[in-house]
């Protein structure tokens, strides 16, 4: 095969990777941050239109409304900076794995830590991305790749 | 003190839409440097470094120049139980906090 044939294949499989197969896919964001929630919102749709996006500022509203079947969840790590009481999102993530365990969730956090993303990825993440000027195209790469 | 060109990038230039980001910023970030300091009050180390935690982004999102690094150091010092700098570091991010909500508003009231 030549090298041209191989790149064209490389490239045909990398878009097809950035296709989302569903059309119109229903997104769960999970974030106490409403600034963060908004932009990430905004850059989506502006990106995605036929993204259907919930906002959600607990894990447990979130949880509640899991029958609606989204098709991703971006959930924030630290979920209890406005409502003390609220769960953590390792817990929300514990909580939605139990109930779908095929439900692509995508962990947010600024904390630069291994052992937090470990912990995340063990429990079933299939990513975590560190909040920051990067981690909305993260994100959508990892939409377009998961849903 | 305040660099607006990501958000200048992030918007493409739409101007509503730095407005309408800047004015959530301006409108929740006060109430979070007041627990802050609450919290360094009531001796709440565990709640400061998650305080000083969920600001770093908004920090850098809004281009506040030094800011994630004064929040950062708050939350290593708390890590490792160092509390005797706390009120040095606070005032620093308070003070660049509050010159940067001058400048913020002053984009929102001239745009």
């Amino acid at each position: 095969m030549s090298k041209q044939k191989i790149i064209e294949n490389f490239n045909g499989q990398h878009s097809k990777m950035n296709i989302m197969k569903n059309i119109h896919p229903k997104l769960f964001i999970v974030d106490d941050e409403p600034l963060l929630s908004e932009m990430l919102s905004d850059y989506l749709k502006e990106r995605e239109p036929g993204l259907n996006i919930e906002l959600f500022s607990t894990g447990e509203a979130c949880i509640a409304r899991l029958h609606e079947a989204p098709d991703a969840v971006v959930l924030d790590y630290y979920l209890n900076t406005v409502e003390k009481d609220a769960s953590n999102g390792i817990d929300i993530l514990k909580e939605i794995k139990k109930r779908n365990v095929r439900l692509p969730v995508i962990m947010l956090s600024s904390q630069e830590s291994y052992a937090v993303a470990g912990k995340t990825i063990m429990y079933g993440a299939v990513h975590y991305v560190l909040k920051g000027q990067d981690a909305f195209n993260e994100i959508l790469g990892l939409i377009k790749a998961n849903v | 003190m305040v660099e607006l060109s990501f958000l200048e990038k992030f918007t493409k230039g739409d101007i509503p839409k730095m407005k309408k980001y800047i004015s959530m910023y301006l409108n929740t970030s006060p109430e979070t440097f007041d627990k802050m300091q609450q919290n360094i009050v009531d001796g709440s180390w565990k709640e400061l470094a998650v305080n000083a935690h969920s600001l770093k982004p908004q920090a850098e999102f809004m281009g506040i120049v030094g800011l994630k690094e004064v929040l950062i150091e708050i939350e290593n010092k708390l890590r490792e139980d160092q509390t005797q700098e706390m009120d040095s570091l606070f005032d620093r991010a308070k003070s660049m906090h509050t010159e940067s909500m001058k400048f913020l508003q002053e984009f929102i009231d001239t745009n």
